[in-house]
């Protein structure tokens, strides 16, 4: 009687059926597409198997420039997010600050609304601020420090959460301690707070890093439709182009976009495995 | 009861799967499928976006029943780009009856064979019976020139495509800035001077700005035509549609210099109100943009602008009504045939503001409600637009026009017959396409 029962509770693992609508879902939204890409990145527009699109993307070295500019903007505004994230986050995370935690509902606030309004916002201010001050339309004249100002803007709440989470994770008796024995603020700053919320920092730059290398809307918008990003010319290829490869040759460079995420979120792995501390995401 | 909960989980997502496909499959139910761009029908709104009518689609169902006696349905669904709808086509997404392309687009899709053709008569130059309104009411102007236009396979252009609406391109700028004689050349793109730093805006489509590097890379050459010579616009179509190596490498040395200067930016379609809230005060536009921003800039603010054709010439596009291989061809070409009828097309030039090929009397009414000068007005100009009007109309088809209106809507609308000699039709890039579009990526990277 009871191994019936057991046999029947194997054949209906109802906890493992709940996965399968996830796996339904990942399997249609997930795999199938990149299957898709893959097969597309690798024949041409009759279906037959080729690497042409591989050399139409990398003989051109427009394109190569282009993933270098993208790689450098990606980059500095990840710096800079976690620059000016890093403050504001250990401020919110003191209590002495942001008793009631109404401060980080502000700091989080623009992500409720939709980031090319916040973005076709911000260009009308930035542009206005200029052209009273210098006479000249930023996203016209430097498109370049208008597109970092643009991510910048619209990812910092990216970098400021899983910062935030980490340091309120922090051990405060740690730094009292430092503080304690001699350690000038500096040190504590450098010998005990940084160690501590390492894995914050880490999660905060891939969680700016992935979207940026990505988005082209905002460099669109901020450029005046000047400055192509990787986005822009897969956007391009998909797009406008009147090529008969154009999915093929896009899905090349939406592969190779994928493969930059990819070995960032490896290197952010090993960094994040050396140190013990819990890892912390906003997912 | 555990059984049946694991059933239950498992059949959500095929259901909701099933929906989908049901979804999908709906658009086999009609008996005409139009495929159209977007906001380019009159739909029976007045200006307010209120429906006060049956849009054109509805009416022409009901025109078909009152003629057969024969109920049908007719889907219509939107596009965005020229090239959105050739994918979508070539992937079988979507088998519309009737499409309605750009001319290059008509030009790569009939020489590929994916267009059926109209019952045209190249001989009598006329389409029959199945499309006896266009034989009567299309302009003779239009006629004249896209008879005389053809593809790889000899034919008129007019075997696979009906013209529906036209249009140039040129400027839209502000006259307090810039003089009329300031923009009315497309060296203003490469003029130096201070005061053309950074006040163009050009379209963020490497057809259109290519137009504009075209002219200035063989200024000297169209120079050396003679323009009252017969065959002025076939030469200067030739210069105008060149795309070999050398051109391309000029192009993109010509647009790189005026992207490092003169242009502000670039864009598609927020331009049109962009010049409105004076960010630049010239923008690249296509005539019926311009219309729309001259419209909307004086009813907003108050303010004029006007819309200049650059002497040289320019681009004078047209899109028009073909089907696609394995259409309803009767039922398309009834459609084709209802919209142009005088009413039908007035309704949607009224509704669209894009020029139509389509004369007669309904038409000439509407241009004289919009521009035809008031009675007691004491400056005006005449216009004489009978190249366009032919003898569709009782009496001759002159226009008085108040000369405050001068380079403003109706010249935009209805460029005189020189300036439309020195408008070209662009043709496919062909097999140089990949490079046009790599040099465009570079421009821009």
């Amino acid at each position: 009687m009871s191994e019936a029962v057991i046999k029947q509770r194997r054949r209906f693992n109802f906890r493992g059926s709940l996965c399968m609508p996830y796996a339904v879902f990942m399997a249609l939204f997930v795999v199938f597409p990149l299957v898709l890409i893959f097969y597309y990145a690798f024949t041409d527009a009759k279906g037959k198997f080729t690497f042409n699109n591989w050399g139409t993307i990398f003989t051109d070295v427009t394109n190569w420039k282009v993933i270098g500019v993208t790689f450098i903007i990606a980059a500095i505004t990840t710096v800079l997010c976690v620059l000016i994230a890093y403050p504001i986050a250990y401020l919110l995370s003191n209590k002495k600050y942001n008793s009631n935690k109404v401060l980080v509902y502000i700091f989080l606030l623009p992500m409720w609304i939709n980031f090319v309004i916040r973005t076709i916002g911000l260009k009308a201010l930035i542009n206005g601020l200029t052209k009273w001050m210098f006479g000249f339309d930023l996203t016209a004249t430097y498109p370049y420090v208008a597109i970092v100002i643009g991510m910048v803007y619209d990812y910092l709440p990216f970098a400021i959460l899983p910062l935030y989470n980490q340091m309120l994770k922090m051990d405060k008796n740690q730094i009292e301690a430092a503080a304690d024995l001699g350690a000038n603020p500096f040190q504590v700053f450098t010998r005990t707070i940084i160690p501590m919320t390492i894995p914050g920092i880490v999660s905060a730059c891939t969680m700016t890093f992935m979207p940026t290398m990505s988005s082209y809307v905002i460099a669109n918008k901020m450029s005046e439709n000047t400055t192509k990003i990787i986005g822009n010319i897969i956007e391009f290829w998909f797009g406008s182009s009147s090529s008969p490869n154009k999915y093929n040759v896009g899905s090349v460079l939406s592969l190779v976009m994928l493969m930059i995420i990819g070995i960032s979120i490896l290197i952010e792995k090993s960094i994040s495995s050396k140190d013990d501390s819990r890892k912390v995401g906003i997912w | 009861m555990i059984k049946s909960k694991h059933a239950l989980l498992l059949t959500a997502p095929l259901l909701a799967l099933g929906t989908l496909a049901s979804l999908t499959g709906c658009s086999k139910k009609y008996d005409l499928v139009i495929y159209n761009w977007e906001d380019y029908i009159y739909e029976g709104t007045d200006e307010t976006g209120k429906i006060v009518d049956d849009g054109t689609v509805k009416a022409f169902e009901k025109y078909y029943k009152e003629k057969t006696g024969k109920a049908i349905r007719v889907g219509y669904e939107c596009f965005s780009t020229n090239e959105e709808m050739y994918t979508e086509l070539s992937l079988g997404s979507i088998s519309p009856d009737l499409i309605c392309p750009s001319d290059y687009m008509i030009q790569k899709m009939a020489n590929d064979g994916m267009l059926e053709p109209f019952s045209y008569d190249a001989k009598t130059k006329k389409y029959g019976e199945s499309l006896e309104n266009w034989d009567k009411y299309g302009s003779p102007y239009i006629k004249g020139r896209f008879e005389n236009e053809t593809l790889n396979d000899g034919s008129s252009f007019l075997t696979y495509a009906v013209p529906y609406f036209w249009g140039t391109m040129g400027f839209t700028y502000d006259p307090e800035y810039f003089d009329e004689a300031d923009v009315n050349s497309w060296e203003c793109l490469w003029n130096t001077g201070d005061k053309f730093k950074q006040q163009f805006s050009l379209k963020d489509s490497y057809r259109d700005t290519y137009v504009a590097a075209i002219f200035h890379v063989f200024n000297d050459d169209i120079a050396a035509l003679d323009p009252t010579a017969a065959n002025y616009n076939s030469e200067l179509s030739k210069i105008f549609n060149r795309c070999d190596d050398a051109t391309i490498e000029k192009v993109e040395k010509a647009l790189k210099e005026a992207m490092g200067s003169t242009v502000y930016g670039l864009e598609v379609d927020e331009g049109k109100d962009d010049i409105v809230r004076g960010v630049y005060h010239a923008n690249l536009a296509w005539s019926g943009d311009s219309v729309y921003s001259m419209d909307s800039a004086e009813e907003g603010s108050e303010k004029i602008l006007n819309y200049s054709l650059p002497t040289e010439g320019s681009n004078v596009w047209f899109d028009g009504w073909c089907m696609p291989k394995g259409a309803n061809k009767e039922l398309a070409e009834e459609f084709v045939n209802y919209i142009c009828m005088p009413e039908v097309a007035a309704n949607c030039m009224d509704a669209v503001g894009y020029t139509s090929p389509i004369v007669g009397d309904a038409m000439w009414d509407l241009v004289n409600e919009w521009y035809a000068a008031d009675k007691d007005e004491e400056e005006t100009y005449t216009v004489d637009l009978s190249f366009y009007f032919g003898d569709s109309i009782d009496g001759k088809a002159e226009i008085k026009i108040p000369t405050s209106e001068k380079g403003r809507q109706f010249d935009a609308q209805y460029p005189t017959e020189e300036m439309l000699n020195r408008c070209c039709v662009m043709k496919d890039f062909g097999s140089q396409t990949e490079k046009v579009e790599a040099m465009w990526i570079r421009v821009n990277a």
